[in-house]
């Protein structure tokens, strides 16, 4: 890559680094993975930065990078966990806790299947428009509500809907 | 509201940084690089593969019955397979050049990855669930002459510099009598180890032990499995799936089997008319495993939105372009067709339907092709 677009490469990563590591974290529920799922993003970026450069949406396009690596991983992981068969664990819910619990909610949010996931942590924790997370994930604005719908159902049985009552779907 | 059942995960403070980005610059190099040059040879250097190959295959059937080399340090008497004399210039991504020859007990999951610049083995232990940590895994990987082996444990390790075989590790003593070096990069954990040897004038193998039982020098253990490795055995892979005729330009890149001792497989195959597309994806990608069900699996799986020649299934466009087909319970089989360019899309008419329908299914493993 020339001299020039990898500085400039460089400066873009580096002002974005924050934002796709909060990004990063939300998605795996812990730091030192989401960095690690950081650093195979940036990677595969450089490799495409001519074109990367060229997208109408450059923030989007990196997004839609990282929330690919991390589907990928999971589906890697996906064929090796059903070999085992073993249900995924629940939450264990201290009595007593509030949802304002960080730890509680990171590790519930951990839980709600992949896909839905990224369209929660897209959409509430980032903002995203229903419609680039649908262009993010290579489905209709459609599917987007339904995954919304389903993982907010998912996390609110993974908290308990007795103590934490959700009370509608968002923006 | 939504926004505030999260919003205590907004702005939650991070760590500093792990994120190394002149790893990310290194490591997009090497591989920009890789396939500048992967471009340029893997046009013209498949069929020299098969030549280049042929004497070394012929030099294996004409070897004399392996005698344990007295400078291998094992751990019980090994055996020893005969070296090649040259290593192919490239491998051919439908056929296995290279084999694992002694392994410990139990490690009996199985998985080849082929590429025409790498190929990669893995024996693992079952997983259990009873299991704490996965056991014990012994990974393969090779590459042709004239390339090296990034010392990390990235998937995509072929690098376009052959130097990188004896950079940044330590002496070991030769396999077989081949030049060989500890890689202390890739296997930093106690009871891990990877040991790297020249296969070959030129060209590099290695193997990675990570999880060495309790009790156990995992550097006598990769040392013995190294000088068992079986080369030149070039068998082509087999698979749950024939293709119809593919649109001109588009050949195997990469072919992923995994079987699972307790039965359980998945197969990934990956075809391009050159490079990746500009999301870094290969333009079409077929995955199988079995699967009965008739619908998702609420994670990874959606579900079927409608059906294609009785069989579930549930089509999707993407943003890059592309499409996927992705068909449930095909004689037990989840098969999913993944397009991730537009003018592979195109060169398929927009639409994958008959993709799935000119390709044979052979569900069962022992009739695979």
């Amino acid at each position: 890559m020339r001299r020039d677009l990898e500085q400039e490469y460089v400066e873009y990563v580096t002002a974005r680094l924050p934002a796709l590591r909060r990004i990063a974290c939300q998605l795996v529920g812990d730091a030192h993975r989401g960095d690690d799922l950081v650093q195979a993003a940036v990677t595969r970026i450089y490799v495409n930065w001519r074109r990367a450069r060229e997208a109408d949406n450059l923030d989007a396009y990196v997004r839609t990078v990282l929330i690919r690596v991390f589907l990928d991983e999971k589906r890697r992981l996906w064929s090796r966990v059903r070999l085992v068969d073993t249900p995924p664990e629940r939450v264990p819910l201290p009595p007593g806790d509030t949802v304002e619990d960080r730890e509680v909610l990171r590790a519930a949010l951990a839980q709600v299947p992949p896909r839905q996931r990224a369209v929660l942590v897209l959409r509430f924790l980032h903002d995203r428009p229903v419609d680039e997370v649908a262009e993010t994930l290579g489905c209709t604005a459609g599917t987007v509500k339904s995954q919304t719908s389903q993982g907010l159902a998912h996390l609110r049985r993974l908290l308990g809907t007795a103590t934490y009552a959700i009370t509608g779907e968002g923006k | 509201m939504e926004e505030k059942l999260l919003t205590p995960l907004r702005d939650v403070p991070l760590p500093p940084s792990a994120v190394d980005l002149d790893r990310a610059v290194r490591d997009g190099r090497r591989t920009v690089r890789r396939r500048r040059v992967g471009v340029v040879a893997a046009a013209g250097l498949a069929v020299a593969a098969v030549l280049v190959a042929a004497p070394a295959i012929l030099e294996r059937q004409a070897a004399p019955t392996p005698a344990t080399p007295a400078v291998t340090p094992t751990p019980t008497a090994a055996s020893t397979a005969p070296m090649p004399s040259r290593a192919p210039a490239a491998f051919a991504p439908s056929r296995q050049y290279a084999d694992f020859g002694w392994l410990p007990d139990g490690v009996t999951d199985r998985t080849v990855t082929t590429r025409a610049d790498q190929l990669a083995l893995t024996a693992a232990t079952p997983v259990s669930p009873a299991a704490k940590d996965p056991g014990l895994m012994v990974d393969l990987r090779m590459v042709p002459a004239g390339r090296g082996i990034a010392l990390g444990i990235e998937r995509d390790f072929a690098t376009s510099d052959s130097a990188t075989g004896k950079a940044g590790a330590e002496a070991a003593e030769p396999v077989n009598g081949r030049s060989a070096r500890w890689n202390t990069v890739a296997a930093p954990d106690p009871g891990s180890t990877a040991l790297r040897w020249e296969y070959a004038p030129g060209a590099w193998a290695e193997v990675i032990v990570q999880r060495a039982p309790e009790g156990t020098d995992p550097r006598l253990l990769a040392h013995r499995i190294a000088a068992d490795v079986r080369y030149g055995v070039d068998r082509p892979v087999r698979l749950p799936a024939r293709l119809g005729v593919l649109p001109a330009g588009l050949k195997p890149i990469s072919y992923q089997v995994s079987r699972w001792a307790r039965g359980g497989w998945t197969v990934e195959l990956a075809y391009s008319a050159g490079g990746r597309t500009k999301f870094g994806d290969w333009p079409l990608v077929v995955l199988m495993m079995p699967r009965a069900s008739e619908s998702g699996d609420g994670a990874v799986l959606g579900d079927p939105d409608s059906t294609l020649d009785g069989h579930p299934a549930r089509r999707r466009t993407a943003m890059d372009g592309g499409a996927s087909l992705q068909l449930y319970n095909v004689h037990g089989l989840y098969v999913e067709i993944t397009v991730h360019d537009r003018s592979t899309l195109r060169a398929f008419g927009g639409n994958l339907d008959q993709l799935y329908r000119d390709a044979t299914i052979y569900p069962k493993v022992a009739d695979w092709r």
